[in-house]
């Protein structure tokens, strides 16, 4: 590998330090509140979805959904494979699927759009959603 | 009049930005209690129970004396928080 000069590799680090990252470019946790909001409604909306959530406790719903949003958005993430499929392996067997998967992936993307977050910036967290696919499907 | 957002190179800039922040809300507690609180009020709410509170329909926005629905309310906020 070739190394950069000493100062340059200085400047090289602080031009990336200082760069929002998607997080901040979003709102970081104002994004998450304004995101979860809206795409808990239209979640709830969808009764293909919504029967996923019946009789689940509203409390951890939200802590859920805030973990979620974080990590779409490129912020401390709590997530792993394993424990993403731990979280729905009742869900899948249950008959979550790619249907609902995808209709997940559309209500994030119009709920971005309301918020008018940037087309190249909802490809970015769509892209990070989609990345967790077969581990939420556990395959 | 409504904020710009520009995109470039994937990054958001916000151009401008004279939306008035909600500057009042409005809460019904689980004991039924309502307070009347100032937006930094309610900011120091732990974060899933403020959430809780708007998809409950239980906190109510204004700005300049208006009410606003609390997605607006929201989405102004992430507006100025985002980063430019």
């Amino acid at each position: 590998m070739v190394g950069l000069p000493h100062e340059a590799q200085a400047w090289s680090n602080a031009a990336m330090s200082e760069a929002p990252s998607l997080f901040e470019r979003l709102g970081g946790e104002a994004a998450v509140e304004a995101a979860v909001v809206r795409f808990y409604d239209k979640v709830m909306a969808n009764p293909e979805l919504a029967r996923f959530f019946d009789g689940l406790d509203m409390a951890a719903q939200i802590d859920k959904q805030i973990a979620f949003m974080t990590m779409a958005f490129g912020g401390p993430n709590r997530y792993t494979g394993k424990n993403l499929r731990i979280a729905h392996a009742k869900l899948v067997k249950n008959g979550l699927g790619d249907q609902h998967f995808d209709a997940i992936t559309n209500h994030l993307r119009e709920t971005l759009e309301e918020l008018d977050v940037a087309r190249a910036t909802i490809q970015e967290v769509v892209a990070t959603v989609d990345a967790t696919r077969n581990d939420v499907l556990g395959r | 009049m409504q904020p710009e957002t520009t995109s470039s190179a994937g990054s958001e800039v916000l151009t401008h930005s004279s939306e008035t922040l909600c500057d009042r809300v409005v809460v019904r507690y689980d004991d039924h209690d309502v307070r009347d609180m100032t937006f930094d009020e309610f900011m120091t709410i732990p974060l899933s129970t403020r959430i809780r509170y708007v998809i409950e329909r239980r906190a109510r926005f204004f700005a300049d004396g208006v009410e606003i629905g609390s997605n607006e309310a929201l989405s102004r906020l992430r507006k100025s928080r985002a980063a430019s």
